[in-house]
Parts: structure tokens; C-alpha cells; sequence
């Protein structure tokens, strides 16, 4: 006998997202979409799924991303979140998982190999539904994919009790103690990475939580959708998007709650925020391999604190997590130095670890890549001191290369964020005797020319 | 492929100082091939960072397609068509 958990849990009149009229067909308007409606798409769309065991999932509608990710899983099926939406991507998957197929909205090109399934005319919100439904704790339901630098992503398995476990976190940790409220959210960050799967698809089947459809880009995208939405309002966005709101000259509507994760807020930054935007920053820190694992009001607070589901462990640099729905524990990529059981501060990312816009990269990859390019004689990639985007830069060796061949091998193989903006090229790099490569003497030399 | 008129140079020239393109000049941004995602290496970050510039240089605030804005499609030619345009 298996133990089982609710799949929602949330009352058949809530409202649990909203789909924001589309913009090319006159006479749309905004719908609010309840519980009852959700389920009876869930079912409909359940039935109609295909007989195989992993489903691709790559909706941009962020309803029907949820609604096909629920209706998979109550399949009993497996969702594949891939870092990005790509056909390459999407094939590259189905080899390692052959069993699968496509789930889509029809917004996105797709590989003619692959059998496909457009969620849109399944959903079925007439019959409305009554039934409880409850899921297997030990299902596998999810698969994320950790957006490595180069093409092999690191797949992340999520137990149906992994992810009840990350709803009911969030709506205990993400929203301000009175959090009875009744929201709306919008969301810049996709949900098929943690974080956006966590705050915009996990939490409103967990908390009193209205989702908008879409994904804003734009600082003035994010306005828009933000002004057609209820208040109160939550956003959920990242460190980027967040500076370039922050920069942007235009008005926003009072935003109740801000949600930032995949790279850490300063205080100068969150204080800021508050005051333009009349909003409480609450600071997410977790990773796909774990979910979230704490929280920070970071214009207040340094350190953050973690959720109580979580234990710690540390031997030498590295601290390891626990917690009753992981099976083993996961250890983590940041040193973190605590302050009691509970609060602890980021003292820093691993030294190969680079992380930009929510995307997680090596550098050892990147400078392998670098050094394997022809003409390239000797050369180093990292973080870039001061940039707080996260954006790598290089010194290279390379007298008869110019930028763009410098780059060649980089730009074929790896996400744009992660190839270098700024070259400076050099005669030649500062190794010891024995060819090691301190940092410091390279950002020493970098400073000195920039 | 089309060749640039004076305004898309002028645009070009703009993306470049903006986005920090040492290597590239302004011949080399095709008029109609997509600026992100495409042969520039440009990505989302350079998208905001762009579309900040151009809020204050030209006070037009740039949109995406909600479908599609992981590709934001604008090419020079489409992207000078906009911040052109008489502000309503």
C-alpha cells in the first residue's frame, strides 16, 4: 500500500489562475478559472494523454503548463522540464528517455520524430468535477533538468511527495504572515526551471493563490500584466529582472510581495525595490536538486533562515541536506556558514560554479571549450569581479585571433549567457612554475587592464 | 538580405555601444536576421539592457510576444520600424 497525498488543496470555488485576454483576438477577455474548472481540465485532459511513461513538457502558457503537468502525473506519467524548449533539446531528450512524447500549447516549433500532443483542445472545463484526488507519495512526477553550460543537463527526480512538500512550503515560507490573503501572481521566470515550478505552479495548488497565464518580459510587459491583474499582487522574478524594473523609468502598480531567487539580492537592491514598488522582497535560496531550503527578508536581514522541513549537516567545506522527503541527502553547491542550526549566511559558490539568470554553468567546461579552440594558446574564463549579472569574462592568449574566433567553439556549444562579453587579450597568463593559476594573480592582472 | 538604411545605422550603432560588441561593426547586424539568439551571441540579458537604452534615448518602451519571448524576435529592421514610430 502506497501512502498518498492530496493533489490540491484549495477549495472548488477558489480562483486558481487567470488567463489574460489574448491581445490578437478582439473582443477577448480576461477569464478567471476555478478549482472546479482546473480539475475537470486535469481529468479531461488526463484521459486523452497517450499510453507511455514521460511526457516533454514545453507549454508557454503558464495555465496550460499546469494544467498538463497535473493531468501527466494523475496519468500516473512523469513530466521532462527541459532548460530550454528547443527541438535539438527536445530529441536529445527522447533518446535517453524513449518511452515519451511531446506535450505543447502549439506556440513552438517541433521535432517531426517525436509524437506530439497539443494540450489545447483537450481541456475540457464543462464536467465539473467532485472528485479528491491523491497522488502516490513515491511516484516519480517530475524531471528537472539542471541547465548546464553545455548541452548534457543534469537530470533532478521529484517524487510526487518532493513536490507536495514544495507547495506546502511555499505557502508556509513565500508569502508574509498574513498570508490568508487572497493573491494574484505573475511570474517572469518559466516554470519548468525549480523555481518558477516551486512559486507558480506548486504554490497555487497549496496556497490562496491566483496564477496569470503568461510570462512578461519587458519592464513594460511586467507593468501591463501586473495592472490586469487582482491585488493583492505577488511577483515572481529574479535578481535581472528585478534590476531592470528597478531601472526602468515607468509606473508600476503596488506590488505586495516580490518573490527573487536563482542569485543572491543585495540589501541596497531589496531596499530599493521596497520602496518603489511598496513591496515586502522575500528572498528565496534553494536549487533543483532540493527545492527551496530557505527564505530571507533580505532589506532587513543578512542571513537566511530555513524552512523546518530541512536539516544541516557540514564536514569540511561542504554542507549536505535532509529532510524526510528526500531519500538520500543532497549535498549542496555553496559553502554556507551558520549561525544556529537554522540561519546561516552564503559565504560563496563553489569555485567552478557560475550562475547567471537562473542557468548553472562550469567553468571548468568553459575553459576547456576556450582551450580546445585552434589558435587559442593558453587562456582562463571567470566570474567576473563587480558585474552583477554574473557574466563571465576571459584572458586570452591568442596573437593571431581576433574576438569572434577566440569565441567560435563557445558560441556552438554553449547558451549565450555563459560566453564571455569582455576578451582581453594577453601576452601570457600568470601560472607558477608548476602551471597552476591562482585567481587572485588573474584578477590582479585583469584589474590592472580594465 | 537587405542593406541598412541610415536610421537602422544609427540604431546599430547604438546596440553595439550599448551592449558593449567590440568585435562587431555596424555592417555586421544584418537588417533582418534576428538580433537575440542568433550569429551576434546576443541573449535575454542584452534584451532588458537594450530595451532600457532605448527607453531613454528614443522614450518608446519595447513589448514581447508573451508566446514567445524566450526568442524575442526583433531584427534592426523591425526594432528601428518601432522606436520610429510617433509615440501615441
Amino acid at each position: 500500500m502506497h501512502e498518498m497525498l492530496p493533489l490540491i488543496e484549495r477549495s472548488r470555488e477558489d480562483h486558481i489562475a487567470t488567463r489574460l485576454r489574448n491581445k490578437k483576438t478582439p473582443n477577448s477577455q480576461n477569464l478567471i478559472v476555478d478549482v472546479s474548472e482546473f480539475l475537470s481540465d486535469v481529468i479531461a485532459l488526463a484521459d486523452a494523454l497517450p499510453e507511455r511513461s514521460f511526457a516533454i513538457n514545453i507549454c508557454n502558457d503558464r495555465y496550460y503548463f499546469l494544467v498538463s503537468f497535473i493531468a501527466v502525473i494523475v496519468r500516473g506519467q512523469c513530466n521532462l522540464l527541459p532548460a530550454n524548449k528547443k527541438i535539438v533539446t527536445q530529441e536529445r531528450l527522447s533518446y535517453r528517455y524513449s518511452n515519451c512524447y511531446v506535450i505543447h500549447d502549439g506556440t513552438l516549433p517541433l521535432s517531426d520524430q517525436l509524437l506530439n500532443i497539443n494540450c489545447v483542445p483537450l481541456l475540457n472545463g464543462h464536467n465539473v468535477s467532485d472528485q479528491s484526488i491523491s497522488i502516490a507519495t513515491d511516484q516519480l512526477s517530475a524531471m528537472v533538468f539542471t541547465s548546464g553550460s553545455t548541452g548534457d543537463s543534469k537530470p533532478s527526480p521529484k517524487t510526487w511527495g518532493m513536490l507536495y512538500q514544495s507547495g506546502t512550503s511555499g505557502a508556509q515560507y513565500y508569502l508574509p504572515a498574513n498570508h490568508k490573503v487572497k493573491h494574484s501572481l505573475v511570474a517572469t521566470v518559466p516554470p519548468q526551471h525549480m523555481y518558477g515550478l516551486e512559486a507558480s505552479i506548486l504554490l497555487p495548488l497549496f496556497a490562496d493563490v491566483c496564477v496569470a497565464n503568461v510570462q512578461p518580459f519587458f519592464p513594460k510587459d511586467v507593468a501591463d500584466t501586473l495592472t490586469c491583474i487582482a491585488s493583492p499582487r505577488i511577483l515572481v522574478t529574479t535578481p535581472i529582472h528585478l534590476k531592470a524594473l528597478l531601472e526602468s523609468r515607468i509606473d508600476f502598480p503596488l506590488i505586495h510581495v516580490l518573490l527573487s531567487a536563482t542569485a543572491p539580492l543585495t540589501q541596497d537592491t531589496a531596499r530599493r525595490a521596497e520602496s518603489r514598488f511598496g513591496c515586502q522582497i522575500v528572498e528565496i535560496y534553494g536549487c533543483s536538486e532540493t527545492g527551496s531550503i530557505a527564505h530571507r527578508a533580505t532589506a532587513q536581514d543578512a542571513e537566511w533562515e530555513a524552512f523546518d522541513t530541512f536539516t544541516f549537516h557540514q564536514s569540511s567545506a561542504i554542507t549536505t541536506v535532509t529532510a524526510n522527503h528526500f531519500s538520500l541527502p543532497i549535498p549542496l553547491e555553496d559553502i554556507l556558514e551558520f549561525s544556529d542550526h537554522h540561519r546561516f549566511q552564503l559565504v560563496s559558490r563553489s569555485a567552478d560554479a557560475i550562475n547567471i539568470a537562473g542557468k548553472r554553468g562550469s567553468l571548468d567546461e568553459l575553459n576547456q571549450l576556450l582551450l580546445s579552440t585552434p589558435g587559442v594558446l593558453d587562456g582562463v574564463i571567470f566570474a567576473t569581479p563587480g558585474n552583477d549579472t554574473g557574466r563571465p569574462s576571459a584572458l586570452v592568449v591568442a596573437p593571431n585571433l581576433g574576438k569572434k574566433e577566440v569565441l567560435i567553439n563557445l558560441r556552438n556549444h554553449v547558451d549565450a549567457l555563459f560566453v564571455p562579453k569582455q576578451i582581453v587579450f594577453v601576452d601570457a597568463l600568470p601560472r607558477s612554475i608548476t602551471g597552476k593559476l591562482p585567481m587572485k594573480d588573474v584578477l590582479e592582472l585583469y584589474n590592472s587592464i580594465i | 538580405m537587405g542593406t541598412q538604411q541610415i536610421q537602422e545605422t544609427e540604431l546599430a550603432n547604438l546596440i553595439i555601444d550599448v551592449l558593449n560588441l567590440e568585435d562587431i561593426t555596424p555592417t555586421d547586424i544584418s537588417p533582418e536576421e534576428p538580433l537575440f539568439g542568433g550569429g551576434l551571441g546576443l541573449d535575454s540579458i542584452d534584451a532588458l539592457e537594450l530595451a532600457l537604452a532605448l527607453s531613454e534615448k528614443y522614450g518608446v518602451e519595447l513589448r514581447a510576444d508573451d508566446e514567445r519571448n524566450e526568442e524575442i524576435f526583433f531584427s534592426l529592421r523591425t526594432l528601428n520600424n518601432f522606436v520610429r514610430q510617433t509615440p501615441e
